[in-house]
């Protein structure tokens, strides 16, 4: 059965040239770049190559590069290393659990933390920032795209705030990253979060941007790797391979890809809102990445919808990961104030920089008839065209 | 990780839609997950004799909804009342342990139709 893989904002599949920048360090190049013998000066070259092409997709230096194992972990490292007991820190409704749970643990330690709502587009209102300023505000954490909804976050105006106050400023730029261009210096942040796997690099590695003076006590502790920040032997083969991807994604935006791939989620947008009766896409009124499509088709279940297009070859995801009885609600959705209904009647289609217009086509045709049966069989659904009240 | 029993109920769900003339009617709902599951049955001298649903949920909850309905139909009232998540579980191959919980809506939604049933007349009561 041919496939149509369109969850790229879960994991985008390693590129080949990434692989093959890879390769030698899976096997024959296996120094640790921290040993002084030719294996691991060898070493140290790979590793010093790939932060200079990380720190160019940011505009950052290759010195304010710390690599990581990935977008959680840069997060955590960054939310918790930051703040003290009596500090106040601003963050939204609508991050990723890496930056929320990392708040949830601070709050434990005396730290305040205030949770900025969001607008119906899921917007962050950067007046808001500036009205939940405290003498105590030491952090300031949005981020820069959301991964269920791909809206752009207004992060160069809430950078500017930050900066105005002296105050540090991180955003989480993991579904951003490689989709739109990021640079640290217009952002004014101090630092920014990247993951390997959502641009087309491998799992488990990832970058963590600390501008040039600032103080973070690390997470990991032991060796002087990553000069302190971030202890152990570097996840060599992965990093090589973030930097390939990270060189991808300059080339792929400087060729003005991401246009095409605006296009062609239009197209998707448009033909799915033309031929299913009551859907709608959430954040459409907003800047959004290009890649991202987050749909409700109203009186459904998304979860049984995502099932039905993969028995047909098509992978989607639910706005969220809820698969039991004790799952949350699908938080970022509710927060742009869809309802419950509603917001579990989500699916997310990612494009990736792969994707084909013969995927979106699969897409394009299974999906009405999935929706028509699926409400067909729907208590949430009424006949002639609406959701039930 | 699903059943070939699961994904066929799924696939060709059996008894979907609403019931003409059911006199017995049962919904449940997990906020927690967003499932909801609506039983019509009709019921006859103590009997189930027919038996729809509708569902909106993960493909457990459809295809545990689906197999109620065949399950139920010809069952007294207390042979349904004794059907439980377990053996809703296992007429379907068994359920992974995160989609335990779609049996339970559906054994919810069971109860709660099978309670507002049309009363036995004593004389030939099937119930006690």
């Amino acid at each position: 059965m041919e496939e149509a893989y369109l969850d790229n904002n879960a994991t985008a599949p390693l590129l080949p040239e990434v692989f093959e920048a890879m390769r030698p360090y899976l096997a024959e190049k296996f120094g640790n770049p921290s040993s002084a013998h030719g294996r691991g000066r060898e070493a140290r070259v790979a590793l010093e190559l790939a932060r200079e092409r990380v720190a160019r997709l940011i505009g950052a230096s290759p010195q304010e590069i710390v690599f990581t194992s990935g977008g959680s972990e840069g997060d955590t490292a960054a939310i918790l290393g930051l703040v003290s007991p009596g500090d106040h820190v601003i963050t939204s409704a609508v991050e990723h659990h890496a930056v929320l749970r990392s708040c949830r643990r601070l709050e434990r330690s005396s730290v305040e933390v205030s949770y900025l709502p969001v607008d119906a587009e899921g917007r962050v209102d950067p007046g808001a920032v500036r009205a939940a300023l405290r003498p105590s505000t030491r952090l300031v954490s949005v981020m820069m795209a959301n991964n269920e909804t791909g809206v752009l976050e207004p992060v160069e105006e809430i950078g500017q705030i930050a900066c105005e106050a002296g105050l540090w400023f991180h955003t989480d730029a993991v579904q951003a990253a490689g989709k739109v261009p990021v640079d640290v210096a217009r952002l004014r942040c101090h630092l920014l979060t990247l993951s390997g796997h959502k641009l087309h690099g491998p799992t488990g590695v990832g970058a963590l941007y600390l501008r040039r003076g600032t103080f973070l006590r690390p997470l990991i502790l032991g060796g002087p790797q990553e000069r302190g920040f971030r202890a152990g032997t570097e996840n060599l083969a992965g990093i090589v391979g973030l930097g390939a991807a990270a060189s991808l994604a300059i080339a792929w935006l400087a060729a003005g890809r991401a246009a095409h791939m605006a296009a062609l989620r239009d197209r998707l947008e448009r033909t799915v809102q033309e031929r299913v009766p009551s859907s709608r896409v959430n954040g459409a009124g907003a800047a959004r990445v290009p890649n991202t499509s987050s749909f409700v088709f109203s009186g459904i279940s998304g979860k049984a919808l995502a099932s039905a297009l993969d028995l047909d070859g098509i992978c989607v995801s639910t706005g969220s990961a809820c698969s039991a009885e004790t799952a949350e609600p699908p938080y970022v959705l509710r927060a742009m104030g869809l309802s419950p209904e509603d917001a579990y009647a989500t699916i997310r289609c990612s494009l990736g920089k792969q994707t084909t217009s013969a995927e979106v086509d699969r897409l394009i045709h299974h999906l009405p008839g999935a929706v028509e049966r699926l409400r067909a069989m729907s208590p949430l659904w009424r006949r002639g065209g609406s959701r039930q009240p | 990780m699903y059943s070939s029993s699961v994904l066929d109920h799924f696939r060709a769900p059996r008894g979907a839609g609403v019931l003409e003339g059911a006199n017995a009617r049962g919904r449940a709902q997990n906020p927690g997950c967003g499932d909801d599951v609506e039983l019509s049955l009709k019921v006859e001298d103590g009997r189930v004799v027919e038996a729809r649903f509708r569902a909106s949920g993960c493909v457990a909850a459809i295809a545990c909804a689906s197999r109620t309905t065949e399950l139920v139909r010809g069952m007294s009232l207390v042979e349904a009342l004794a059907v439980d998540a377990g053996r809703l579980s296992a007429e379907l191959e068994g359920l992974p342990p995160q989609s335990r919980h779609a049996a339970k809506i559906c054994v919810r939604a069971l109860r709660a139709a099978l309670c507002g049933a049309p009363a036995v007349p004593r004389a030939n009561s099937v119930l006690f």
